[in-house]
C-alpha cells in the first residue's frame, strides 16, 4: 500500500502539476491585471515553489517586479527565466534594463555587450538597448547598438538620429554629420536640424551652424529649440548681444521647458564674470529678465553644461547685480570647469561674504578648498556650513576634510553623523566604512560597507575596501569573491561616458 | 637599559634643535649642465618624461661621482642632429666636479630617460646601464677611467620607450639582473593628435598617456659577465597586461631572502611581482593593497622607493603621483600585506598639489628615522597660465619624521636649495662630500639640476660600504640591519630606485644620539649573515662578504 502511495504522487506530480500550474497562473495574472501587484506577485511566488521549470511565470513575475520599481528582484526573476530556457531578446532586453536600474552595471554592461555581439536581427531591440545604454552613459557601447538598428532599419529615422546624437555627444562632429546628411534624412524634422547645426558649431563651423538655425526659425518661428542653440552659438562666439535678441525672442515663445539644447559653450568665461563682478559693471534692473536667465542657467548647469550655464548667469548678472545666487551659481559652475581655477574660489568666497547665513555658499568653498588641497581652510568652511544647517552632504565633506588632515576619529565621527543625517547616501556609509576600516573596527566597517553596496551595487570602492578587510583577517576566499567583484564593477563604470567637466568628469560622483 | 634613557633625552634634544638648512652646491660645484627635453612648451609627452640621475663611484676613489642623463627635441630626432648628452661629472673630492664626459667614452645622444648603476660583470668597477627612446645602453666599466658600449654583446639594448631600470639578483646566482620599465609606444613620425585625451580641467595640453598605446616591461637574466637574456614570458612578469611603466624598484618586502619587483604605473594599477623563488613571479599588487590606493583608484605611479619609516622591521612603500592627488605612503604590515597609510601620516594636504616624481626614503636628520624627500614640477607649462592651485615649477619636498607614524612638511624651513622651484624629475640620493650626511641631487627640464648640500644633523650616523665576494660585487639585495641607542633599523642594498635614477649604493643610518651601534648584521643576497658588535659610529665603513668560497 505504501508503495502505490509513492508511485501515485510521483505520477500527480508529473501529469498534474502543468495542469495544476496553468490554473494557478492564471490566478496570478489575473490579479496583476486587476492591478493588485503585490497580491499577483505573491501568487506567483507561491506557485513557482511547485512549478521552478516555468520560465515564462519567471518572466511574467520580473515585469511584475519591474512595474512595481523592484529591479532587483526583477532582475533575479529574468535570470531564473533565462536560466529555465525562456530566453528570448524580450526577456534578455528586460533583464539588461533591471540590472541598469537596480544599479548592476558591470552586468547590465556585460549582459548588453553579449547581446550587441550576437547581432540580433530585430533593430528595435537594438534601438532599445541603445537608448538604455544611452541613458546609463554608455555612450560608445550605445553607438554599437544604434549603429546596428540603423543599418537593420535604414529609413529609421529614430536609430538615425540617437546615432547621430552619440556621435556628437563623443565629439565626433564629423561623423554627426555625415549621419545626418544621408539620403532620406528628414530635413524638416526641427529637432534633426538643430542637431545637425550643432554639429557643425562643434567644428567651428558656425556660419553653416548658424544658416541652418536661422531656416529653422524662419520656417518655423514658433519652435522653441533653434532659438536657444544659436544663442548658445552666438555667446561661444562672444557675440553675447545677438545671443540676447534671439533668447529675447525664446523668451516670448512661453514657459518652454521641453527646449532642446544641443549646443554646449566650450569658452570657458568665468574669468570675465569676475571681472564684471569685480568692476561691479552697469546694471538695468528688472527681476522678470533675471530670473528667466537664472532658470536658463540653471537648467543648463542641471546637464552638466557649466560653461553655457556661465554665459546666461553673465547675461542674469546684467538684470540683477552681484546677488548671493548668481555668485554662489557662477562658483558652482566655476568649480565644475575648472576646480582649481581660482575664479571658482573667489566667486564662492563672495557669495558667502555677501549672505554668510546661506549654508550652501559655505559648503561649496569648503569644497573647492578640499579639492585644492587645503584642508584647513575648507575645515572652516565647512564647520560653517555645518552650524548653520546640517546635511549628511555637508557632514560628508567635513569628513574627508578632517581624513585628509589626518584626523581619523574626528573623520569618524563627522562619517557617523553624515550617515545618521542621510542614511541612504552610500557615499557616507562608504566613508564611514573606509575610515573605520583604518582603525581597528573593521566589523563595523563591513557593515557600512554592505549597507553602501546595498544602496548602490555599483560601488566598486567598496568592495576594494571590503576585499582589504578580508584579506587583513585571513579570509582568502572571501577576499578574493569581493576583490573580483571591484574589478569587475570597476570596469563596467569606467566604461561610461564622461559628462561635464571638473569633478563630475571624474566618474559618477559628482 | 643604559641606551634606553640616553636616546629618549637625546631625542628630545634632535627635536628641540633648529631646522636643518640645506644650501645648494651651485654653480662653483662645476657642474654646467642643462638637462634639454623638447621645448618649454612641452606639446608632446616624451618632453616631460626624462630626467634621471645616477650617484656612484665610477673610479673608486671613495667619492661619489654624479652621472645627468640629457634628453633631445622632436626636430632633433627627426633630423637625427640632437646634440644634447649625457654627462658624467667626476667629484673632485673639494666640493667641485669635473666633466669627464669625453674622456670616459660616454655621452649618449639619444633621447636618454633614465639611468641605473651596476657591476654587471662583477670585476668591482661600476657599470652605466641608460633608458632611451630607441635603443637602452650598457657601458661597461674599463676599469681605468674608461667605459666602452656593451649593449650588442649584453643583449640589454631593448628598444621602444624605456623609463625606470632597477638591478637585482633575483635567481641568486650572484650575478645582478635587469628590469626595464616601457612607457609606451611613441612615433615621432605619427605624434599623437588633438583629442579629448589632450585636456587637463579643460586645457588643451599635451596628449597621453590615456589613449596611447600602453607597452609591456621586460626582465633579463644576467648570465654571467653582463651577458643577458629576455626572460620576460619565461619568467610570468609577461603575464601582466602592457602599462605605462615608470619607476621600479626592487625590495623584499616579505623577508623571504629573495628580492620582489614593484613598478610603478601612469594612470594604471601599480606591479608588484613576488619572487616565487623559482626563477618565476606572481604579480600580487592587487591582494597586497599596493596597486592602488585607499579607495581602489589608481594613480598616476611616477617614482618610487621601499623603506622601513617606522622601524618595524619591514619594507614600506612611497609612490609619487600625479597633481590633485596624494603621493601614497603604504604602510606594510607583514604577511604581505600593506595598508595606505597617507591621511593617517599627515601627507595628503601637503601633496596634494604637487606633481612629484623622483623620491627616496632617506634620514637626512640622522636621528635614526627615515624621512621622505620628493622631486617636484608640473607637466604641463600651461597650468601657470590658469591660476590654478598648482604651478608648473615646484619645490622640491622635505617631509621630515615625527617619529609617530606622521611626517611633517619641513622644506619651507629647510633653507635655500628647497626654496628653488623648478620642473623637477629624476632625485638620487648619497653622501657627496662623505661627511655622513645624506646629499640630494635632483635633475630639472631645462635647467641645471639642484645639488642639495645636507649641513649634516647633531645625530650619529654610519655609511656601510658592503661589497660581496659570492653574492653579487655590488651587494645589491643585501639587508643590514643596525641596532643602537634601542632601534633597530634595516636598510637593503639598492640600483636603480626612485624616478629613472640610482642612489648611492652604501646604505646610510642616523643613530640619533647613539655613540655605539650595538649590533649590525648583514644579511648577504646568498642568505649568509655577518654580524659585527659594538661598531663606532661617525664612519664610513667597508665591510666584505666573508665566505671560504669567494669568487
Amino acid at each position: 500500500m505504501q508503495s502505490f502511495i509513492r508511485i501515485c504522487w510521483v505520477w500527480t506530480l508529473i501529469v498534474c502539476a502543468p495542469a495544476h500550474a496553468s490554473v494557478s497562473a492564471q490566478t496570478c495574472q489575473a490579479a496583476a491585471k486587476g492591478n493588485d501587484h503585490t497580491a499577483a506577485a505573491a501568487c506567483f511566488e507561491e506557485l513557482l515553489t511547485r512549478a521552478s521549470n516555468r520560465g515564462d511565470l519567471y518572466y511574467q513575475l520580473g515585469l511584475l517586479y519591474r512595474d512595481m520599481g523592484k529591479s532587483r528582484e526583477a532582475a533575479a526573476r529574468f535570470e531564473l527565466a533565462i536560466d529555465a530556457g525562456f530566453r528570448n531578446l524580450g526577456v534578455r532586453f528586460n533583464l539588461i534594463s533591471a540590472y541598469f536600474a537596480s544599479h548592476q552595471s558591470a552586468a547590465g554592461l556585460e549582459n548588453a555587450q553579449q547581446l550587441i555581439s550576437e547581432a540580433p536581427k530585430s533593430a528595435e531591440i537594438m534601438l532599445r538597448l541603445g537608448r538604455l545604454l544611452f541613458q546609463h552613459l554608455y555612450y560608445r557601447d550605445a553607438l554599437n547598438a544604434f549603429q546596428s538598428a540603423s543599418a537593420l532599419a535604414p529609413d529609421g529615422f529614430e536609430p538615425r538620429f540617437y546615432l547621430a546624437l552619440t556621435h556628437f555627444l563623443l565629439k565626433q562632429y564629423t561623423e554627426a554629420i555625415r549621419v545626418l546628411s544621408q539620403r532620406h534624412f528628414d530635413f524638416t524634422n526641427v529637432e534633426a536640424v538643430n542637431l545637425l547645426a550643432a554639429s557643425y558649431a562643434g567644428t567651428r563651423d558656425f556660419a553653416k551652424g548658424s544658416e541652418l538655425l536661422q531656416t529653422v526659425i524662419a520656417g518655423n518661428p514658433h519652435s522653441p529649440h533653434a532659438y536657444l542653440n544659436l544663442a548658445l552659438m552666438r555667446l561661444e562666439e562672444g557675440r553675447a548681444e545677438d545671443a540676447r535678441g534671439l533668447l529675447d525672442q525664446f523668451r516670448r515663445l512661453g514657459p518652454q521647458r521641453e527646449a532642446k539644447v544641443f549646443y554646449a559653450v566650450e569658452r570657458n568665461s568665468c574669468a570675465e564674470l569676475a571681472a564684471e563682478i569685480r568692476e561691479d559693471t552697469k546694471v538695468q534692473r528688472s527681476q522678470d529678465m533675471a530670473n528667466f536667465y537664472w532658470d536658463l542657467a540653471s537648467q543648463v548647469q542641471d546637464r552638466y553644461h557649466f560653461a553655457s550655464a556661465v554665459e546666461l548667469l553673465r547675461l542674469a548678472r546684467r538684470y540683477e547685480g552681484n546677488s548671493e545666487r548668481l555668485l554662489r551659481a557662477g562658483g558652482r559652475s566655476c568649480l565644475n570647469l575648472a576646480p582649481q581655477g581660482a575664479e571658482a574660489m573667489w566667486l564662492l568666497m563672495q557669495a558667502a561674504e555677501a549672505d554668510p547665513s546661506q549654508p550652501e555658499a559655505w559648503y561649496l568653498l569648503g569644497r573647492a578648498q578640499l579639492r585644492q588641497g587645503d584642508s584647513e581652510k575648507a575645515l572652516d568652511a565647512l564647520h560653517r556650513a555645518m552650524s548653520i544647517h546640517a546635511t549628511g552632504e555637508y557632514a560628508l565633506s567635513l569628513g574627508k576634510a578632517l581624513a585628509n588632515k589626518g584626523s581619523g576619529s574626528e573623520a569618524i565621527a563627522a562619517f557617523e553623523q553624515a550617515v545618521k543625517l542621510a542614511p541612504s547616501n552610500a557615499e557616507a556609509q562608504f566613508e564611514l566604512g573606509r575610515a573605520l576600516s583604518q582603525s581597528s573596527e573593521t566589523d563595523e566597517a563591513r557593515l557600512h560597507l554592505m549597507k553602501a553596496i546595498e544602496l548602490e551595487p555599483d560601488f566598486y570602492e567598496a568592495y576594494y575596501v571590503l576585499g582589504r578587510i578580508c584579506l587583513r583577517h585571513g579570509e582568502r576566499e572571501q577576499s578574493e569573491k569581493y576583490l573580483a567583484l571591484f574589478e569587475r564593477t570597476k570596469r563596467a563604470v569606467m566604461q561610461q561616458s564622461i559628462v561635464g567637466a571638473g569633478y563630475v568628469s571624474e566618474g559618477r560622483r559628482p | 637599559m643604559r641606551g634606553w634613557p640616553v636616546l629618549f633625552y637625546g631625542a628630545l634634544a634632535l627635536g628641540a634643535a633648529s631646522p636643518l638648512l640645506f644650501r645648494e652646491w651651485g654653480k662653483s660645484s662645476g657642474i654646467d649642465f642643462k638637462l634639454t627635453s623638447g621645448t618649454p612648451g612641452k606639446h608632446y609627452i616624451i618632453e616631460s618624461i626624462t630626467g634621471g640621475v645616477a650617484l656612484f663611484d665610477y673610479n673608486n676613489d671613495g667619492l661619489l661621482d654624479i652621472y645627468l642623463v640629457n634628453g633631445s627635441t622632436i626636430e632633433a630626432e627627426r633630423s637625427n642632429t640632437n646634440t644634447a648628452e649625457d654627462k658624467l661629472f667626476r667629484n673632485n673630492g673639494d666640493g667641485t666636479f669635473t666633466d669627464v664626459t669625453r674622456q670616459a667614452g660616454l655621452g649618449d645622444r639619444r633621447w636618454t630617460m633614465g639611468v641605473a648603476i651596476a657591476d654587471v660583470n662583477n670585476d668591482g668597477f661600476d657599470d652605466i646601464y641608460i633608458t632611451n627612446y630607441g635603443a637602452n645602453r650598457l657601458y661597461l666599466n674599463n676599469g681605468d677611467g674608461t667605459f666602452r658600449d656593451f649593449t650588442e654583446e649584453s643583449g640589454t639594448g631593448i628598444t621602444g620607450w624605456s623609463s625606470g631600470a632597477a638591478f637585482a639578483d633575483y635567481d641568486g646566482d650572484g650575478n645582478l639582473d635587469l628590469y626595464v620599465s616601457q612607457y609606451l609606444d611613441f612615433d615621432f613620425q605619427h605624434l599623437p593628435a588633438d583629442s579629448l585625451i589632450c585636456r587637463y580641467l579643460d586645457i588643451p595640453v599635451q596628449c597621453g598617456p590615456r589613449g596611447l598605446t600602453p607597452a609591456h616591461g621586460r626582465l633579463l637574466h644576467n648570465r654571467g659577465g653582463g651577458r643577458f637574456e629576455d626572460v620576460t614570458v619565461k619568467s610570468g612578469i609577461g603575464k601582466a597586461p602592457p602599462a605605462y611603466g615608470l619607476g621600479v624598484v626592487w625590495g623584499d618586502y616579505d623577508d623571504d631572502g629573495r628580492p620582489d619587483l614593484f613598478v610603478g604605473n601612469d594612470s594604471l594599477p601599480a606591479y608588484l611581482f613576488h619572487n616565487d623563488g623559482n626563477g618565476m613571479f606572481t604579480e600580487v599588487a592587487l591582494p597586497a593593497g599596493v596597486a592602488l590606493r585607499e579607495d581602489g583608484r589608481e594613480q598616476a605611479d611616477m617614482g618610487v622607493d621601499f623603506g622601513d619609516f617606522d622601524n618595524d622591521g619591514k619594507l614600506d612603500l612611497i609612490v609619487t603621483t600625479f597633481s590633485e592627488d596624494y603621493k601614497t605612503l603604504f604602510h606594510n604590515d607583514g604577511a604581505g600585506h600593506f595598508t595606505d597609510v597617507t591621511r593617517s601620516a599627515g601627507l595628503v594636504q601637503p601633496t596634494w598639489n604637487l606633481l612629484s616624481w623622483g623620491v627616496q626614503f632617506v634620514d637626512l636628520n640622522n636621528d635614526g628615522y627615515l624621512d621622505i624627500v620628493m622631486a617636484n614640477g608640473h607637466v604641463y607649462p600651461e597650468v601657470d597660465r590658469h591660476k590654478l592651485a598648482t604651478t608648473y615649477r615646484q619645490r622640491p619636498s622635505y617631509f621630515l619624521n615625527l617619529k609617530n607614524g606622521r611626517f611633517k612638511d619641513a622644506g619651507a624651513d629647510a633653507g635655500p636649495a628647497f626654496q628653488r622651484a623648478e620642473a623637477g624629475r629624476g632625485l638620487a640620493i648619497g653622501d657627496l662630500n662623505n661627511d655622513g650626511a645624506m646629499d640630494i641631487v635632483i635633475s630639472n627640464l631645462d635647467a641645471q639640476p639642484t645639488i642639495i648640500r645636507n649641513p649634516g644633523g647633531p645625530g650619529h650616523w654610519i655609511l656601510l660600504k658592503l661589497t660581496g665576494t659570492v653574492s653579487n660585487r655590488d651587494a645589491v639585495g643585501a639587508r643590514v640591519s643596525v641596532k643602537a641607542g634601542g632601534l633597530t633599523q634595516i636598510r637593503e642594498v639598492k640600483s636603480g630606485g626612485s624616478y629613472q635614477s640610482h642612489s648611492d649604493f652604501r646604505v646610510h643610518f642616523g643613530l640619533g644620539a647613539a655613540d655605539i651601534v650595538d649590533e649590525l648584521t648583514v644579511r648577504w643576497p646568498t642568505g649568509k649573515t655577518q654580524t659585527l658588535k659594538h661598531v663606532k659610529t661617525n664612519q664610513i665603513l667597508k665591510i666584505e662578504e666573508v665566505n671560504s668560497a669567494s669568487r
